[in-house]
């Protein structure tokens, strides 16, 4: 009697397994249906530690300067103006210049009009705070982030919704318990091992195979049932999390994910074709946008970006530089220790550098959605994404000489910067006093008309307007109207 | 309604000439400015030792006192009436074993060093490199991740899996190579060319010695009868070495079942 019960539930579990492989499919399949065709991707290029926008597309000259011996100003000659944009690059040899040559100039004749600055007010100066807020609007929405936001609404059905490779308060999950379990962020911290966790038994030494782990998961199917643990605890939580995510893995796992979002070629640290593993077919491409990609794990991150929007496994990817500065082989410097917040010792340089490196980084992630199609339409996937490019404050602006030899704090007052094909580009909401190079704020909704009684818009009209921008349903939400980044 | 609202500046000047003003100032103890009515002294450093006598407890100061211990100070009076039995502990949420747990006790279960417990492409731990932030762990150096996120990802069951899977499929070369004396679960089974009986006291003690280590019981005879259907399935199609494919596969559906995966 026993052994006919057992191998009831032994048939049992086995139909339960193939079933709940067959209906992540269909409900993956359901969802991308859904979705076809009206698809958004996020991308957020985080400015870890504070970026100065007029060290960049906000600079001052020296000629504008009211004491330009005490406010962070260039020389005249150091600034180019295109569009409403401002680009610096310092004379080799200048004090305070980094050496890196400038990216800044180029960045803006190729991408100005599809780039948008707007000025926004910080609420903290603590830099943990501050980029947690940036990206909650300061919990303007239940406390969700942007991130879970888009992708509970544009990731259904998607592998892996909302993947974050950044780290600090930009990392931080929502707290709003009403985001779908889907939708909470995957954390990665080394893009060059992440895919390796996308299967189950791949690459692995000794190895398995298909149907090995199949006895192994109808094996654990009759345990779950036998035990009745999933039952007895079904209100928890994260046990159900845990259950629809094991699901799902079924299906994503049959999509190759493991070599699709492999960043990484063949070398003896990456020894992949000895674990079975196809490096991935748009490796040439990856390495051609991102040469520094070996070392600088920006470029690792933003070329698993693009591997992740291009196999349409996720709708928001978050990258940002790591806090801790690196060196190339040749003792170059790679990464600023505390990246723009290095700017507390040596503002110009690593400020300098830094604003070159984050927008190679954008370069070149938007060439390589822009030649990828994206349907048949004659579109690409660059069409279909916003680059978003936050920073968690702004700096001081004093100086205390005319030198290029000083440091600066954290200052409430910054900017937010995005671009987009999908954005109202070309244009600067809100303005720079030159003279004392102080920010100024605008009206985020109708005419857009500055606001000089503040230095810019607040947090929750900036995540507002990102909302609108992904086309976002704010129902309920309580958040302010703030459409100013959207086309009409 | 209009509301009110107090520009930060201002609510400070309120908030000081309210706390100086009789409205609060008949609330608060007469006897001192941080003490509240039938409060003990807490004791501090400052203050020297807790005086013993007094029925100090654990969640006041993390001093263990006789009280904690079930044992009354004599001067405390009767003991009070007898409440009856307690009443069951309140459940604490379900959680996941994060990266370092699932290491050690994959070793400990499967007597694996806990650094060999899976390494990927022979050079990356996967639970402390690979996959330790999937796996509810944090990495501040590196990553700036402060904490581990105790809500399982879309990813992390199969972070898991992986991680059991490696484990088991070491344990399980291990179990056929080794002579029985030096094996820790096959001890009494008889392996003969690459198989065994699975209905043997043997390849059912190796079956119950998963379940203790992982579960923390005996398997059940719906499992173990389950366990023998799978054997048979492998062996009608794997001649070559059954009893270790048999071996890994039991291994890792059961130490990737839920059951083992949380507490």
């Amino acid at each position: 009697m026993a052994m006919k019960k057992g191998r009831r539930q032994f048939l049992k579990g086995a139909v339960a397994m193939a079933a709940a492989a067959g209906v992540a499919g269909t409900r993956r399949r359901q969802a991308l249906a859904e979705t076809e065709g009206n698809e958004r991707f996020l991308i957020i290029l985080c400015g870890l530690g504070g970026y100065s926008i007029q060290d960049a597309f906000m600079a001052v000259r020296v000629s504008e300067a009211a004491s330009p011996a005490e406010l962070n100003c260039f020389p005249d000659e150091f600034i180019e103006e295109i569009g409403p944009f401002r680009a610096v690059s310092m004379a080799p040899g200048t004090e305070g210049a980094s050496g890196y040559p400038s990216f800044q100039a180029e960045f803006l004749r190729r991408h100005a009009s599809e780039t948008t600055v707007w000025t926004q007010r910080a609420s903290s100066v603590n830099h943990l705070n501050a980029q947690t807020r940036c990206l909650n609007g300061d919990a303007a929405w239940a406390g969700r982030t942007l991130m879970e936001a888009v992708a509970a609404e544009r990731g259904r059905g998607l592998a892996l919704p909302n993947v974050n490779m950044a780290g600090s308060g930009f990392a931080v999950p929502g707290t709003d318990p009403s985001i779908p379990a889907y939708a909470r962020p995957i954390g990665i911290t080394d893009p060059r091992l992440f895919a390796l966790g996308t299967h189950a038994y791949e690459g692995l030494r000794p190895t398995w195979t298909p149907q090995e782990v199949s006895w192994s998961r109808r094996f654990r199917t009759q345990v779950e049932a036998g035990r009745d643990f999933n039952r007895r605890h079904r209100n928890s939580r994260r046990l159900e999390t845990w259950l629809e995510a094991r699901s799902r893995a079924l299906d994503f796992e049959a999509q190759s994910l493991i070599s699709k979002l492999s960043v990484v070629g063949e070398s003896e640290s990456w020894p992949l074709t000895e674990y079975g593993i196809d490096p991935s077919a748009d490796l040439a491409a990856l390495e051609a946008a991102f040469p520094k990609l070996e070392q600088d794990p920006t470029e690792a991150q933003a070329a698993l970006a693009f591997l992740l929007v291009k196999h349409r496994a996720s709708s928001v990817v978050t990258i940002a530089p790591p806090a801790q500065g690196l060196r190339g082989p040749d003792g170059e410097i790679v990464i600023f220790n505390s990246v723009f917040d290095a700017a507390h010792n040596i503002h110009r340089p690593s400020q300098d550098f830094h604003w070159s490196r984050l927008l190679e980084v954008a370069d070149g992630l938007i060439g390589l959605l822009k030649s990828t199609p994206y349907g048949d339409q004659g579109e690409s996937l660059w069409d279909r994404t916003v680059l978003y490019m936050p920073s968690e404050f702004g700096r001081v602006q004093v100086r205390y000489g005319p030198g290029g030899n000083f440091g600066t704090a954290h200052d409430f007052p910054g900017v937010q910067i995005a671009v987009s094909p999908l954005i109202r580009g070309g244009r600067i909401f809100g303005d720079i006093e030159r003279s004392q190079g102080r920010l100024i704020g605008f009206e985020p909704t109708a005419s857009n008309a500055i606001d000089p009684t503040r230095p810019g818009i607040s947090e929750k009209e900036g995540f507002s307007a990102m909302l609108e921008l992904m086309g976002i349903s704010r129902a309920g939400s309580g958040l302010p109207p703030a459409d100013f980044l959207s086309k009409a | 309604m209009p509301t009110a609202r107090l520009d930060a500046p201002w609510g400070l000047v309120a908030l000081l000439v309210l706390g100086s003003s009789g409205c609060t100032s008949e609330s608060r103890p007469a006897s001192g400015r941080n003490e509240l009515p039938n409060a003990r002294p807490v004791p501090s450093r400052e203050m020297g030792p807790v005086e013993r006598g007094h029925p100090q407890s654990i969640v006041d100061m993390g001093i263990v006192e006789d009280t904690d211990m079930g044992i009354r100070p004599p001067d405390l009076g009767p003991p009070p009436p007898d409440l009856g039995p307690l009443p069951p502990a309140a459940s604490r949420p379900l959680q996941f074993k994060r990266f370092d747990q699932l290491r050690e006790e994959l070793g400990r279960i499967l007597d694996l060093p806990a650094a060999s417990v899976c390494v990927e492409l022979g050079r990356y731990s996967c639970t402390d490199d690979a996959h330790r932030v999937v796996l509810g762990g944090a990495k501040a150096i590196g990553a700036n991740i402060y904490w581990g996120d105790s809500v399982p990802g879309p990813t992390t069951p199969v972070a898991f899996e992986r991680v059991v899977l490696s484990a088991c499929a070491q344990r399980a070369q291990l179990e056929v190579e080794m002579p029985p004396d030096n094996r820790a679960f096959l001890v009494a089974a008889e392996l003969v060319d690459g198989g065994l009986d699975p209905r043997s006291t043997g390849a059912m003690e190796a079956v119950h010695r998963l379940f203790r280590g992982g579960l923390l019981r005996e398997a059940n005879s719906v499992e173990l009868e389950a366990a023998v259907q799978i054997y048979d399935e492998i062996s009608a199609v794997n001649r070559l070495d059954p009893a270790m494919t048999w071996f890994q596969a039991i291994c890792a559906g059961v130490l990737s079942s839920t059951e083992f995966a949380f507490y």
